[in-house]
């Protein structure tokens, strides 16, 4: 799990630290960072997974230095705790300067205060499992030298996997698409992908499918089941049938339900495929278009998910329903003075005001 | 009686509605069958909390009761291990709200461990503890 972040001149983040829990919930007032604190994990996970070049468009506009500040380096660092080992990742990234493109000053990853892995001055050095050094190789500064390294059974590997398997969600049902036309490994930040993504998790997860059915069964009403139909060749398209009788049933394409239904299948996807499995998931605002009837029995398989010991969740939410479950026992809120740096401090809820906890956040009551 | 359709949960803190959660599902109801009321925004009063919003859950809960098979379930310590201090203050609770006093008939069941929740978790996980001890923490 996810276990320390520290972001360094990105956006309205200097020398942040943020140490999460295993399920928690981010309040703070709009323009508190809680976009961007997911926008800095985007980042880092698709520039060291996807081994993405840091000038190319997908980074240009994520990877923004402080205005504020005049440094030179941004600083990005990741711990988590895998296996009972905890691992160390940092990043030392100098951004677009001018027309100078971004380039790693140095990538190290280390367990405990051991080296595993290296990379400077346009330089990967990897250890082996008696911390001796293997020998070193050139690597391309502009991008993360982590995708070049083979994935075996090794500690570095623990970790990329680990990544891998750390998930940020915004839910867009207006984005996500009918057709898959190959099995995506990975979701998108919106789920446009989700009929690709799904086609790969059936695949590979039979029996996660079939408690996500039962969950569906459970919560949308007349549900049946989620098909992949082919379409010829490779393309299929994402349906769901409902029981229109014990007898017969109605099938519609994914678009053809209603946005709450489709951000409903989703979020129960990534409650079995990701949390289910042990993975990390940071979503915003996962109540967007759900009834408020449906969000708590959401809220209550995560959170029995999580006390079992599976998986990590970070929610940020403005919802009540959300605020008034989780905020007392599992809140932080994001604070920013004035236009100045975000930092984060425990949910300051006070039973004596009488009031919920939502409404407390509603007033503005939150810090006292 | 017949089986709730609906249970509705007023509970002191999280760890209390995990255990009327847990419970619930022992005894076949689904997430969607079970509606947690709010919680209070912090730690320490949470006692408090619930005798406040007692009235209003059996008011809620007998107006909806005359629709549905309801159920209602208050989740709360003893803390000093006085039960019937706690029964009287929910008693009250209903008297001062100009409300009946809770009726054997009525599906509200009241959740008051002797001493904190943490003991009856403990003793249904297959510890061997007593009501007097304290194992909130």
């Amino acid at each position: 799990m996810l276990t320390r972040l520290h972001i360094d001149n990105f956006r309205c983040f200097v020398n942040f630290e943020y140490r999460p829990g295993r399920k928690q919930l981010i309040v703070g007032r709009n323009g508190t960072g809680k976009s961007s604190f997911m926008d800095a994990l985007l980042f880092l996970r698709s520039f060291v997974q996807s081994g993405a070049d840091a000038a190319g468009p997908t980074f240009s506009f994520r990877n923004q230095p402080t205005q504020w500040l005049d440094q030179s380096r941004q600083v990005f660092e990741l711990e988590a705790l895998l296996d009972g080992e905890s691992f160390f990742y940092r990043l030392d990234i100098e951004p677009w300067r001018g027309q100078s493109p971004p380039r790693v000053h140095s990538e190290t990853v280390h367990i405990g205060e051991r080296p595993i892995f290296e990379f400077k001055d346009g330089q990967v050095q990897l250890f082996d499992g008696n911390l001796e050094p293997r020998p070193s190789f050139p690597a391309d500064p502009a991008r993360s030298a982590l995708p070049i390294t083979p994935l075996g059974t090794d500690k570095l590997s623990v970790f990329k996997l680990w990544l891998s398997r750390l998930f940020c969600f915004r839910l867009n049902p207006f984005a996500m698409e009918l057709r898959a036309e190959r099995d995506d490994l990975a979701p998108k930040v919106d789920l446009a992908n989700v009929a690709a993504w799904l086609s790969h998790l059936v695949q590979s997860s039979p029996r996660e499918n079939f408690a996500l059915h039962d969950s569906l069964q459970d919560v949308v009403d007349k549900f049946s089941s989620l098909q992949l139909e082919s379409l010829g060749g490779s393309v299929r398209i994402l349906t769901a049938e409902f029981e229109r009788t014990p007898a017969t049933v109605l099938k519609f394409g994914f678009n053809q339900l209603s946005e709450g239904q489709r951000c409903l299948i989703c979020l129960y996807i990534i409650l079995h495929f990701v949390l289910a499995k042990g993975g990390t998931v940071i979503i915003d605002e996962p109540e967007n278009f759900i009834a408020l009837r449906e969000i708590q029995p959401w809220l209550t398989a995560v959170s029995d998910m999580v006390e079992e010991g599976r998986g990590q969740i970070i929610v940020i939410s403005h919802h009540p329903e959300l605020i008034n479950q989780w905020a007392p026992s599992c809140g932080v809120q994001f604070v920013r003075d004035g236009m100045g740096p975000v930092r984060v401090e425990p949910f300051h809820g006070e039973p004596s005001s009488g009031l919920s906890p939502a409404e407390l956040v509603a007033r503005g009551w939150e810090n006292g | 009686m017949d089986r709730a359709s609906q249970v509705i949960v007023l509970a002191e803190d999280e760890r209390h509605q995990q255990f009327a959660r847990r419970y619930l599902e022992q005894l076949g109801y689904s997430r969607r069958e079970v509606r947690f009321e709010d919680l209070p925004a912090g730690r320490g009063c949470g006692e408090q909390w619930v005798r406040d919003r007692y009235a209003k859950a059996v008011l809620a809960y007998r107006w909806r009761s005359t629709r549905a098979q309801t159920a209602l379930i208050v989740a709360i310590d003893s803390d000093r291990g006085d039960l019937n201090r706690r029964f009287r203050q929910l008693r009250e609770a209903l008297v001062s709200a100009a409300q009946e006093p809770r009726a054997e008939r009525e599906r509200i069941a009241h959740f008051i461990p002797k001493r904190n929740i943490e003991t009856w978790i403990l003793c249904l996980n297959g510890h061997d503890v007593d009501e007097e001890t304290d194992y909130s923490h």
